[in-house]
């Protein structure tokens, strides 16, 4: 998966739709996650390096797993990640003419073109895509599996 | 001891004339002339700058007296005084009019205004009073609201003249929004080396936000307004409260007076009506589904007889100990919501829950609610606290203490306990039982998984940081000290919440500045109880940088207090902010770790532990090395001494 995130420079979107189609062929079952790969055309170290200086680790953690996940927690991406055309669209709102909020909020800023262009949005689509999970079953981590066992019955 | 020769030179006089005589000759002090350079020579007899002498906009400004530079500059002796003591200070009177109250702790950053009181704490008090070390009049206030959440009491704060005052305001403000007594006294001294410390109005500084403050003229005044401020203080709403005391109250002898500390006479404490308290014993006995919500009471005692009031109707309970103190216990067999898909029929609401929000918010149906008075302010947007509930006719509000009101209220419900109601509180028990196990398994299941999230990454998840401490506190009586708010919440899902003093909560207005010093008050508290209590603060970067120095007082002090680190280099909440600023301002979000970051360089809270005399580790990053460290430091703790773990973790 990971290597078909990783565009070659040269050679284009060509290798990047071959290696998509090959990851497909090998992982059907990856569903939509395949479906999105094969849009990405995105540098995913360059994804990284605006990952960092724009801190999206803040609200999202440093692997997409805390605060507001990006990972959900069946391993897949959100919704908004499923595709390029959708994350874009995503960070670009709120859209011109659409009155900003007023007031603090946590949530999602948005992005415009001038601040974040198509091609960096894509090089931070590819290297979001690039996470992995790192949380493994309940069951297979044991002082977890302990704390269900044990602390659901007993008065704490 | 050496009876005073001299009673009619009252120690005022005497240092104005001390000083007078000082300024007629150039002081030196090691060889240095301390007269001031670049200004007029004081006259002889004021110490004040000649007609014409060098001026800012408008006056004068007065140079140094040279005594005031010789104390500035520590080269200050004691005066030349004839053979004399004073047998009976004022002071002392003072501490026994502390001792009056129960005050157990005095915290204070030391300040000449208030020399004579912390002299008679430490020498005529010691056998029942300790004097606490603070290194910021903040952190003594903070330490004393930390004290009182977690005792139902306060402990007193000792600020010097103007400037501790000053230093102190912030804190205040946390506690007087959080609704959490304490005893304030300010030293005021005419005569001190700093004009600058005196007002003739000392407690407007803070008068906004304390409920209650005197300036008394007298010794006899001053012990009156101890246990008056006391008083005043304990009486809901409770709030802190200053008295000032001038120098001269403080080291006036008062060998061969009359003057006596009278016993203190607690407060009497509103309680609900007798026709309100029938009325609502009827409602819960009557009742086929009550539910009791249980908000913050003002001591354990409350507590237990909340306890005692839910057990006696087999009511279902609600509870705000995730939030705060002196709540009913997460554990409980009746806490919870109840059966599901059965109606609750009437609500009792005793006090506001920890937000501040009405005892029966979000209920329908007939209600009751008992809670004190609101707390007033003039200045400042405290009115969310203490709202009554009236947008109901089936609602009925009283304005009382509700733990105050709790026994009779008990005793009304027990004359109406019929054997046939008897059976029926019985089985609604069993049921509202059963229920509570399937919501605390839910409850359970659900923190567990939020625990899981970011299991493995690095930096150290919240949910990791917190979990891994689980196994080796469970077992322990912990006052979990730090507010939740910034730490995701994850300590009140998965820490015992069963004592009052389990959680203490939030900083109350949002100070920062507020979890380490409010976690001496709780190690103070731990420390008294003397069974073994552990204090735990999960502490945020930002907040303990506000006056890290409180690190040494926990040390100094030897507080069983384990701090762990929730390192994530940031101000975290204002970086998102700034964010969604940016993008509002379509300007990108790259620039905004610009002043909400602590980073470049990385601040090491080890060292910084290690250089208050602290066992610390860290930083860690790497989570499996986080139980190791934890058991380590935890074994100090629980040696009666405090420890710090540094971990690195992801933003939120």
């Amino acid at each position: 998966m990971v290597l078909a995130l990783r565009r070659v420079r040269g050679l284009g979107a060509l290798v990047l739709c071959l290696s998509a189609t090959l990851v497909g062929a090998q992982a059907p079952a990856a569903g939509n996650r395949v479906a999105a790969d094969a849009q990405v055309a995105g540098n995913p170290d360059s994804g990284k390096t605006v990952f960092m200086a724009h801190q999206c680790f803040g609200c999202h953690g440093n692997n997409g797993e805390t605060g507001t996940r990006l990972l959900q927690e069946d391993g897949t991406f959100s919704p908004r990640l499923q595709t390029i055309d959708r994350f874009i669209a995503f960070i670009r709102a709120p859209r011109p003419g659409q009155a900003p909020p007023i007031g603090s909020s946590v949530s999602m800023p948005s992005y415009g073109v001038s601040s974040l262009p198509d091609e960096r949005a894509a090089d931070l689509f590819a290297y979001i895509r690039t996470f992995k999970p790192t949380e493994p079953p309940l069951k297979d981590i044991p002082l977890l599996d302990r704390m269900i066992k044990e602390g659901g019955k007993l008065k704490r | 001891m050496a009876k005073s020769t001299d009673t009619s030179l009252n120690r005022r006089r005497f240092l104005k004339k001390a000083a007078a005589g000082a300024a007629g000759a150039t002081a030196s002090v090691s060889g240095i002339s301390l007269r001031a350079q670049t200004s007029p020579a004081p006259t002889a007899t004021t110490g004040q700058p000649p007609a014409g002498g060098r001026a800012g906009v408008g006056t004068p400004i007065p140079p140094p007296t040279d005594r005031q530079l010789a104390r500035e500059t520590g080269g200050a002796a004691p005066p030349s005084v004839p053979a004399r003591t004073i047998v009976r200070p004022g002071s002392d009177l003072i501490v026994d009019a502390l001792r009056s109250v129960g005050i157990r702790f005095v915290m204070a950053n030391p300040g000449s205004s208030f020399e004579g009181l912390q002299e008679s704490i430490i020498n005529y008090g010691k056998n029942d009073m300790e004097f606490i070390t603070a290194l910021h009049e903040e952190s003594g206030v903070a330490a004393c609201h930390g004290y009182a959440k977690a005792e139902g009491r306060p402990m007193a704060t000792l600020l010097h003249g103007v400037i501790g005052v000053q230093h102190a305001a912030m804190a205040v403000y946390n506690a007087y929004v959080d609704r959490t007594p304490i005893l304030m006294i300010a030293g005021l001294d005419y005569d001190g080396p700093v004009a600058a410390h005196n007002a003739t109005d000392m407690g407007v500084l803070l008068r906004g936000y304390t409920k209650w403050d005197a300036q008394p003229r007298t010794l006899d005044e001053a012990i009156g307004a101890i246990q008056r401020a006391y008083q005043i203080a304990v009486t809901p709403p409770t709030a802190p409260v200053l008295v000032t005391l001038t120098a001269d109250i403080q080291k006036e002898e008062t060998a061969g007076r009359s003057i006596a500390v009278p016993p203190f006479k607690p407060p009497q404490i509103l309680a609900a009506d007798y026709i309100a308290t029938k009325r609502i014993a009827a409602a819960l006995v009557g009742a086929r589904n009550p539910r009791i919500n249980v908000g913050r009471l003002r001591t354990s005692a409350g507590v237990r007889l909340a306890i005692e009031l839910v057990e006696l109707v087999g009511a279902q309970a609600g509870s705000s100990a995730g939030n705060g103190p002196m709540s009913f216990p997460m554990s409980h067999h009746l806490r919870g919501t109840g059966v599901e898909g059965l109606p609750v029929d009437f609500t009792l609401g005793l006090e506001t829950g920890a937000g501040g929000e009405p005892g029966v918010a979000g209920h329908t149906g007939p209600t009751a609610v008992i809670q004190g008075p609101p707390l007033l302010a003039t200045n400042f947007n405290v009115t969310g606290r203490g709202g009554l509930r009236t947008d109901s006719a089936d609602s009925l509000t009283i304005e009382a203490d509700a733990e105050t009101s709790l026994p009779g209220l008990i005793e009304e419900v027990k004359t109406l306990l019929t054997a046939d109601k008897r059976r029926l509180i019985a089985d609604r028990g069993r049921k509202n039982e059963e229920a509570h196990a399937q919501q605390r398994t839910r409850e359970w299941a659900d923190a567990v998984e939020q625990a899981r999230r970011g299991w493995n990454g690095s930096p150290v998840s919240l949910g990791r940081l917190h979990a891994e401490l689980w196994p080796l506190i469970k077992d322990e009586d912990v006052c979990c000290s730090g507010p939740a708010g910034f730490t995701g919440g994850h300590a009140p899902r998965l820490f015992a919440m069963d004592k009052p003093y389990s959680y203490l909560g939030s900083q109350g207005a949002g100070g920062m500045g507020y979890g380490a010093p409010a976690s001496v008050g709780a190690g103070l508290a731990a420390k008294q109880a003397g069974n073994g209590r552990i204090v735990v603060n999960i502490q945020t970067d930002g907040d303990l940088n506000y006056a890290p120095g409180v690190l040494w007082t926990m040390v100094h002090h030897r507080l069983p207090v384990l701090t762990v680190m929730h390192n994530n280099r940031a101000w975290h909440q204002e970086l998102m902010f700034m964010q969604f600023m940016a993008g509002v301002r379509n300007r990108g979000t790259d620039r905004m770790s610009i002043g909400t970051t602590l980073k470049d360089p990385n601040i090491d809270y080890a060292k910084m532990a290690e250089a208050y005399g602290m066992y610390a580790e860290g930083p860690i990053a790497n989570p499996e090395e986080l139980a190791p460290a934890y058991k380590r430091a935890i074994q100090r703790v629980k040696r009666g001494e405090p420890a710090l773990v540094d971990v690195v973790t992801q933003p939120r």
